[in-house]
């Protein structure tokens, strides 16, 4: 079930919202019971592999808190077993048939991937290493833990929570009017920017990218990345938005995940924007560990080529994903060696046409079916001949107009404007006061938006979100 | 768990309630009658999930009920339309997927909005490869309902009714990709199978596209909007037609601006109402209850294939049956303004045998002529099939070389665009044999998009002949290479094969399966038809399957 559905939007939702608040004592219940049901949902008996995720994580987390005797296997037995299930649901086709080229059978083929598998492990496994390092109180009661992993607000698609960001949630809330403003604020955009602008997107993005490299225009493979770059944008920055647009209606303040990616002015600003909660839980529990920045430049670049890799093969068990981790890493690592103390000395302008060709690129190889198909895709863009299909094929005036959106609002020009007339959403100080009209346009900037996404989702014109598959 | 200390501040408590509340507003659409809302959808509504499939198929179970619940959510229908006239007259683009606009020309391009692959454009303007194929097969079927009817004692005459792609083939929308484009613009400048086969029978056929071409800028004159040719179009048909059939002449009508509904209705999801050039003999002909209701009962059809008219000014004193697709509406009432009588029949949907008893009964000696309207695509397929038809009808073997009964498969690429819903072509075509002649190579060809992730092909397959031995061998080759298992399959047995071929990534966006075989006996060898021409291959039961 996805948030721009009909079934989530005009009966989960307010079916869940209404219990919630009739049923005072057992809200958590009632989050956890919803959230388990918005699973079953979507993965039917898959959810079995989340309530194992759960148990597993539950269990090891009561032998891995500081004091407790043999914790350190238990730590490394609780992380094993998260990883087993993730490589096994996710990576084994993959290593199986590419990598050790074994003959296919049952066991390594048809491997349903159940949604949501690499957040809600890697939540259970940032419980597991916070307990253990003392950062986090292991959590006494199992259904407190499986509220906090299965929290169907960002179940599917993060951001990927840590339990100590929660942890005193889960135990004591007070929601008030202002979070209900901000939730529903959020909700609103992160709708409008799936709905209105990452699908309209997709359609171009799908349409060029379903058809051989060989048939398209130059001008047509450009088209194809660009309108493709604003949807993974729009539709991930979107679902992370409704999802702490809801967590903050529910009484949670999850993390931000996304702050303007394309104004940054370096590869390593672009990851310091960009899914914020995946690259700091890598930059946490692998980076740190393995010594960071602290052992020497060899052993820096190192690390940096690991956590890239790993970030690649996160978001997906092929080879085009890894190339794109790599890709971003490589820059990242000659960014580091020296390049960015150049890249200080261009004007701003290049600084951030460096960083979106770079990440253009990057998203070349994301959105490819493999890599080959990736390696054409990219050659076709040097591909001057007249054949082929032109952009007018998958142009009209919507999507013209929905490009020329994309533009300006993946910059926080908009947010900047806005602010001289509505209470935006804030991550920091967000209870900061502000006069009543400007929440009164605020709520009816939020109509507005969910009344328009409504129009397009009951036309029937949605697609699922695309970070699902992670 | 130990009772929790969640607490709502009381405005948050009303906010989240009121929020609630209005997110639930569409769910009162559970309570709409269904009859009137499956009325407006024009199908039918999809049915709850059975409980019993919760547990057995939970996934079902929801996909089903996600179908029922979007069906039946309050302002659906009223936001899929006002979302497509926001699209149509704010931002002026297509509303839909299936149909491509620029300007005032909208025209359908595929008859399904999930798979767009230009057929109702490409129908009109076929690619130059199957030019001659398409005139040989053409000038066979038409010589064929000719010597038929001469047989009968009647006449036959046939217009060919240019269609948008081809009339307006400069001005088709950029949407549509630039080498079909290219195509229609060759098609409406050159000699195509249309321009041939009605200066092969200059006497009994007429492909009016110089005329329409003379006419096409004059205002409202197709009209642009519409799919049919309608209005002045139509009227011009018909009038050519007539030039051929009648000795009479044809009154040349004055024409009115009047407005009307676009017939595009179905495809853009709402009504347009856009100005027609109607003739002023519009009212010359009055409709006919009897006439109507006496070819209802004689060749057994139902009453909306048939409209029947009585004119008691007609300057030729004949009855004349219009045999024709859904165009035939548009021009019966310019032929009824010459014709004392005239009965036209929409064979859209008909079944083979319906057709047989329909030609039957039109040639038992009532009619004086038989009109054929075919309007520009797939107008080749009808010349066809109604000349098998009308074989069939007086019982007559074809000629040998007539491309009637035993369909050349390689004659052009079969489109396969038009699954239905469970994934079988919709009535009428699934059922219709796809025979390839023995020893000729036969092709089925398939857009990639038709595939779709996780989709494959399948059909029966049947070589014929009464024994397997070394002299009967078939292979089949999916784009050029040979697929072993399946060619062993059909060797080795003489029932029909049920063969399953997946999307090969090698073939590129379309994929080719092609039938070879050794040369079969014949249809009349094997008792089962008349046809004395050698058999190959059966094709038939072709379906989409689906593995989501």
């Amino acid at each position: 079930m996805v948030f721009s559905s009909v079934e989530f939007l005009f009966l989960f939702l307010p079916v869940f919202l209404i219990f919630y608040i009739a049923l005072p004592a057992l809200r958590n219940i009632t989050l956890l019971a919803f959230s388990l049901l918005f699973y079953f949902v979507g993965e039917g008996y898959f959810l079995a592999v989340m309530l194992a995720s759960i148990a597993i994580n539950y269990v090891s987390g009561l032998f891995v808190a500081p004091g407790v005797k043999g914790r350190g296997p238990a730590l490394a037995i609780g992380l094993t077993l998260n990883v087993a299930m993730l490589v096994y649901y996710k990576y084994i086709g993959f290593l199986a048939q590419d990598v050790f080229q074994l003959p296919a059978n049952d066991w390594t083929t048809d491997v349903h991937l159940p949604i949501g598998i690499s957040f809600f492990t890697f939540q259970g496994m940032s419980y597991l290493i916070d307990v253990y390092r003392g950062n986090a109180r292991k959590e006494m009661s199992p259904f407190r833990l499986a509220a906090y992993i299965a929290m169907f607000p960002q179940l599917i698609a993060g951001p990927i929570v840590r339990f100590s960001t929660v942890a005193n949630d889960l135990r004591r809330r007070v929601i008030r009017l202002k979070h209900v403003y901000y939730g529903l604020l959020f909700f609103a955009v992160g709708l409008a920017e799936k709905v209105i602008l990452a699908d309209t997107m997709a359609k171009v993005a799908d349409a060029i990218y379903g058809r051989a490299p060989d048939e398209l225009q130059a001008s047509t493979a450009f088209l194809g990345g660009l309108t493709y770059s604003f949807q993974i944008f729009f539709d991930f920055s979107g679902y992370s938005a409704m999802a702490i647009g809801l967590g903050l209606i529910l009484g949670f303040k999850f993390p931000r995940n996304f702050n303007f990616p394309y104004i940054s002015q370096s590869i390593t600003e672009f990851w310091r924007r960009w899914h914020l909660s995946l690259s700091t839980w890598f930059r946490d529990y692998c980076y740190i560990p393995l010594g960071g920045n602290r052992l020497g430049p060899s052993k820096t670049y190192r690390n940096l080529f690991l956590i890239f890799l790993l970030t690649g093969v996160w978001h997906g068990a092929s080879w085009n994903f890894i190339v794109w981790g790599l890709w971003h890493g490589f820059f990242i690592i000659i960014e580091r060696f020296g390049f960015s103390k150049v890249l200080e000395k261009m004007w701003i302008g290049l600084r951030v046409a460096y960083t979106l060709i770079i990440a253009y690129i990057g998203w070349i190889f994301f959105r490819a079916e493999d890599l080959t198909h990736g390696l054409q895709m990219l050659a076709r863009h040097f591909a001057f001949s007249e054949g082929g299909a032109s952009v007018w094929e998958f142009l009209d005036n919507e999507t013209l107009i929905v490009l020329a959106m994309s533009f300006v609002l993946s910059t926080p020009v908009v947010l900047w404007a806005s602010r001289g007339f509505i209470a935006p959403p804030a991550y920091g100080a967000w209870m900061k006061r502000n006069p009543m009209w400007k929440y009164g346009l605020g709520v009816a900037l939020a109509a507005i938006l969910i009344i328009v996404s409504s129009v397009k989702i009951l036309a029937g014109t949605y697609s699922p979100f695309i970070y699902f598959r992670f | 768990m130990k009772i929790e200390r969640v607490r709502f501040e009381p405005l948050s408590l009303a906010a989240i309630l009121a929020l609630g509340v209005l997110f639930a507003i569409p769910l009162l659409g559970l309570f709409q009658d269904e009859e009137d809302l499956a009325r407006r959808q024009n199908r039918a509504l999809n049915e709850a999930p059975e409980w019993s499939t919760l547990v057995s198929e939970p996934s079902r179970f929801f996909a089903e009920g996600r179908a029922w619940l979007s069906d039946r959510a309050l302002f659906s229908v009223d936001a899929s339309v006002n979302y497509r006239k926001f699209k149509y007259y704010g931002l002026g683009d297509s509303p839909a997927a299936n149909v491509a606009r620029e300007g005032d020309l909208v025209l359908p391009i595929a008859t399904d909005a999930a798979n767009i692959d230009y057929v109702s454009v490409t129908g009109s303007c076929p690619a130059e490869q199957y030019w001659d194929q398409m005139t040989q097969s053409l000038t066979n079927g038409w010589a064929e309902i000719n010597r038929v009817a001469e047989l009968e004692g009647l006449s036959t005459f046939g217009v060919i009714v240019p269609s948008k792609p081809v009339l307006y083939a400069d001005r088709l929308p950029r949407s549509i990709p630039s080498e079909i484009r290219a195509q229609c613009v060759y098609t409406a400048e050159n000699e195509s199978p249309a321009v041939r086969i009605a200066d092969s029978f200059p006497d009994t056929l007429t492909y009016p596209l110089a005329d329409f071409m003379a006419e096409r800028d004059v205002d409202h004159f197709y009209p642009l909007e519409n799919f049919h040719a309608d209005g002045m179009a139509a009227s011009r048909a018909a009038q050519s037609l007539i030039y051929l059939s009648s000795l009479e002449p044809f009154r040349e009508p004055e024409f009115t601006i009047r407005e009307g509904n676009a017939d595009m209705e179905p495809a853009l999801g709402f009504a347009r109402r856009v100005n027609f050039q109607r003739p002023d003999y519009a009212s010359a002909a009055d409709r006919s209850n009897i006439l109507d209701r006496e070819v209802q009962q004689g060749a057994r059809l139902r009453g909306n294939q048939i409209s029947a008219f009585f004119n008691a000014n007609a300057a030729d004193p004949r009855r004349v049956a219009i045999i024709a697709n859904s165009f035939g509406a548009r021009i019966a009432p310019d032929v009824a303004s010459h014709y004392a009588e005239t009965v036209q029949i929409n064979t859209n949907g008909m079944n083979r045998q319906t057709l047989i008893r329909m030609f039957r009964y039109l040639m038992d000696g009532s009619f004086d002529q038989i009109l054929f309207v075919m309007h520009e695509p797939g107008y080749y397929n009808r010349v066809r099939l109604f000349a098998d038809a009308m074989l069939e009808a007086i019982s007559l073997e074809p000629d040998e070389n007539a491309g009637a009964r035993v369909a050349d498969v390689s004659f052009g690429p079969v489109s396969f665009s038009e699954f239905d819903a469970r994934g079988w072509l919709p009535p009428g075509q699934n059922t219709e044999l796809r025979w390839s002649k023995g020893g000729r190579p036969a092709f089925i060809d398939i857009p990639r998009s038709l595939f779709g992730e996780g989709n494959s092909i399948q059909m029966r397959v049947r070589l014929f002949g009464p024994e397997v031995s070394d002299e009967r061998w078939a292979r089949i080759l999916v784009c050029g290479q040979e697929d072993a298992d399946i060619t062993d399959r059909l060797n080795s047995s003489l029932e029909p094969q049920i063969l399953e071929i997946e999307y090969d990534a090698e073939c590129g966006s379309r994929m080719t399966i092609e039938f070879q075989s050794s040369e079969q006996p014949s249809g009349a060898d094997l008792g089962l038809t008349q046809d004395r021409r050698q058999l190959g291959i059966r094709v038939d039961e072709i379906q989409r399957v689906s593995r989501r």
